[in-house]
């Protein structure tokens, strides 16, 4: 997992929409409709726009949601990435 | 034989927009079992005339429009999960029928509904591509003896079923059993197999062998049920294939080469007299020399119209049901288990997993929805 | 003209021949049967619906037809005849009315792919849309007939008809389906409905149904906006507890509940979430009627 960079699937067409402080995604490409909290959300979003690794996009989802424990949170991450990668969000970013 | 509705919306262009009420409901009857109301709102919007078609039957068309729309992103999408699947084999794999009709963008995929993926790879590696995809979650669930009849007399495996997705793949090595009397040499098909635009993968059949495949598959599969389904599929085909004028030569030393020249012509003969396409007179002529002797031709011909046009029917007769009984002893076939009956529905349901318990950050539902359990 | 209003002889000739022509909410539904229990259900429960002209275009068939089990001497049994399919099995000839709603209802169903189709039960109150998912057992059924006595329109008891253009909720109103101890707890609730005589032993267990009040099917045309929605759970001697529900749980489980809703794609999706968005969305449990009615008023204050 070191240094592996992610990103969003590469077939994935997602359409977001928000509710309360939660967030419902469309992939118009599986036809999969997914539930996501804010975590999750953000997480995506910030894979959206191109890939991270795992330090990058615990520093990134630190600085922009305040979470102070780092180290809780990447290992949270981590656990998310293999979640979003099993539901065919996510996939790992070939160089 | 009192004449289609169906068939004669289908030849006969804007002639619909004069129905009655009464006669609207009888053609979208008389659409639904061969799944051809998609195909129905598709011409008219080709022809120019589905803004006069009245509001209630649109809204049947509009309905199964979104129902081929949405099929067809999840045949796409399969197709990503099958590529991912197959890729270390270092084989070719061709797609067939309807999924090559789509990745291909040919106009006989517009309005078509179809339910499995039908893919051919080299016999000596379906083995092996079967193991790939029981790996990425497809499985098969015919077991023991059924699948040595399979193995053996069929040119494909049972098909194989996706635990989460309820995606069918039928893989095939072939495109007719090899023990039929028309066996068909794959080494052939794939040597002319074409790469799809857009795809660094899959690959589809030349045009001669599309077609060919087509009229293998309305006389020996024994789907009779979609007889006029697969008369439309050739109808365009020969249309769209048919407008190089070097198609028709080829196709039939094609037919020579494969020895099917009595499926091509009894499909020539059925497509030309249900839906009238237009074919050159060398070509009929040529074709007219691989006709069966003159009993066999007039029987043939009267079951096939009886069986495809009494499906359509209103109701169902009783000779039109005596007819696809023949014929369906003829394509002495293995039937596929029947799929659940609700009409234009396409996928079964899949069990589709509780994919996360409370507590966890994603929670799903995957494409593959509910059947209506209305009772 | 209203089916009140035909003839008993007529109706019941037209339903033995050429078929009786009816609206029910968006769809036009063409009858035929020569068994008597159809033209007696539909002159009970479908008193106010109005009549086409046969030479209307229907969207729906249905055909009831005599059975018999294993040869002449068998059973008497009803099919419903699908153009010349048969979906479900033949049921005894006693079950012909409850044959007849539930090929209704798996008609309505399978032609219905022109909307969003929830497995929900659907009342308006104010041009409010209160919706209630529920599998079988929730009670939405019993919930629903008793909250059509209480000043709730009733726009469907089962099947929630969603429009994707206009994101209206469209009213098809029928009979309401009851079982076993609803019918009683029923007819003592609504002492002046119209039941059609219970039908035992059917695979449901015993089953009888509620006529819908003149008026809600009077004003089949009328669409509904979004208002509420409420997942009601029945707990045996609970008090009513109302809680509000997570809306993106909600969009899942609206989509979970749907018939239709892998079909219709990014609209689909689209549809759901500005229903939810536009709806307040609750938990309910309750143990007595009376307590859920109470609840559902306050419900419906929560909105001007």
């Amino acid at each position: 997992m070191d240094g592996q960079r992610w990103r969003l699937e590469g077939r994935a067409q997602l359409h977001w929409r928000s509710l309360d402080d939660e967030w419902v995604v469309f992939d118009a490409c599986s036809g999969d409709t997914h539930r996501l909290d804010t975590l999750s959300a953000a997480a995506l979003t910030c894979l959206e726009a191109g890939p991270h690794d795992l330090e990058h996009l615990t520093a990134v989802l630190a600085s922009e949601l305040d979470l102070p424990d780092r180290e809780g949170l990447a290992s949270r991450l981590e656990r998310l990435l293999e979640q979003l990668r099993n539901l065919g969000l996510v996939e790992p970013a070939i160089p | 034989m009192s004449g289609s509705l169906l068939l004669s919306v289908l030849t006969g262009g804007d002639a619909a927009t004069r129905l009655s009420p009464r006669g609207w409901e009888q053609l979208l009857r008389e659409a639904r079992t061969p799944q051809l109301t998609a195909r129905i709102g598709q011409q008219a919007k080709d022809q120019g005339w589905y803004d006069r078609v009245p509001v209630r039957p649109r809204r049947h068309f509009e309905a199964m429009h979104r129902a081929c729309v949405s099929q067809q992103h999840m045949v796409r999408w399969e197709l990503g999960q099958i590529e991912r699947a197959l890729a270390p084999l270092d084989a070719p794999v061709v797609l067939l029928k309807g999924a090559a009709y789509l990745m291909a963008g040919l106009p006989v995929a517009d309005g078509r509904i179809f339910s499995d993926v039908d893919i051919m790879v080299p016999r000596d590696r379906l083995q092996q591509a079967e193991a790939a995809l029981i790996a990425r979650g497809w499985i098969s669930n015919v077991h023991g003896y059924d699948r040595q009849y399979y193995e053996r007399w069929a040119h494909e495996l049972p098909p194989l079923q996706h635990v989460q997705r309820a995606s069918v793949i039928d893989l095939h090595h072939t495109i007719t059993p090899p023990v039929s009397r028309t066996p068909v040499d794959a080494t052939k098909l794939f040597a002319r197999a074409r790469p799809l635009d857009g795809s660094k993968f899959f690959f589809v059949l030349a045009p001669a062998d599309m077609l060919l495949h087509s009229a293998v598959h309305f006389m020996q599969e024994g789907e009779f049920e979609r007889g006029l389904r697969d008369l439309v599929d050739l109808d365009a085909l020969f249309r769209d294939f048919g407008r190089d004028s070097g198609f028709w030569p080829t196709l039939l030393e094609r037919a020579s080469e494969h020895r099917l020249g009595r499926p091509l012509y009894y499909a020539v003969q059925q497509v030309r007299s249900l839906l009238g396409t237009p074919m050159p007179r060398d070509f009929l002529a040529a074709i007219d020399r691989s006709r069966p002797a003159f009993i066999t031709r007039r029987a043939m011909g009267g079951l096939l119209r009886t069986g495809i046009v009494g499906a359509t029917a209103r109701g169902v007769t009783w000779r039109g049901d005596v007819a696809r009984g023949l014929l369906y002893i003829r394509g002495h076939y293995m039937r596929m288990p029947l799929r659940l009956l609700i009409p234009h529905l396409i996928r079964k349901s899949g069990s589709h997993l509780a994919f996360l318990g409370r507590g966890r950050s994603v929670q799903s539902i995957p494409a593959g929805g509910n059947a209506p359990g209305a009772i | 003209m209203i089916l009140s209003e035909v003839p008993e002889t007529e109706l019941a000739r037209r339903i033995g021949a050429e078929g009786l022509t009816l609206e029910c909410g968006p769809f036009v539904v063409r009858v035929s049967s020569p068994i008597a229990a159809i033209p007696q259900g539909l002159g009970l429960l479908y008193a106010d619906y109005p009549v086409l002209d046969n030479d209307a275009f229907a969207d729906i068939h249905i055909r009831l037809v005599r059975h018999r089990r294993l040869g002449p001497l068998g059973a008497p049994q009803v099919v419903f005849d699908f153009d010349g399919e048969r979906p479900f099995s033949p049921l005894p000839l006693a079950h012909a009315w409850p044959c007849f709603e539930w090929a209704l209802n798996w008609s309505i169903a399978s032609s219905a792919n022109y909307y969003l189709v929830l497995h929900a039960a659907v009342l308006e109150r104010g041009g409010q849309a209160l919706i209630m998912p529920g599998p079988p057992g929730s009670g939405k059924s019993t919930l629903c007939a008793a909250l059509t006595a209480r000043d709730w329109r009733l726009l469907s008891d089962e099947l929630t008809l969603i429009d994707m253009e206009c994101r209206g909720i469209v009213p098809v109103p029928r009979p309401i389906s009851l079982k076993n101890q609803s019918i009683q707890i029923i007819r003592s609730y609504i002492p002046d409905g119209v039941l059609s005589r219970t039908v035992h032993y059917t695979a449901k267990g015993s089953v009888a149904h509620l006529k819908p009040q003149s008026s809600d099917v009077r004003r089949a045309g009328d669409n509904a906006k979004p208002g509420w929605i409420v997942f009601p759970t029945y707990v045996a001697g609970a008090a009513a507890r109302l809680a509000p529900r997570s809306r993106a749980d909600t969009v899942l489980e609206l989509g979970n509940n749907s018939f239709n809703y892998h079909i219709q794609g990014q609209l689909g999706f689209e549809t759901v979430a500005d229903i939810v968005e536009a709806s307040r969305c609750y938990d309910l449990e309750y143990g007595s009627l009376d307590d859920a009615i109470a609840a559902f008023e306050r419900v419906a204050g929560t909105r001007s």
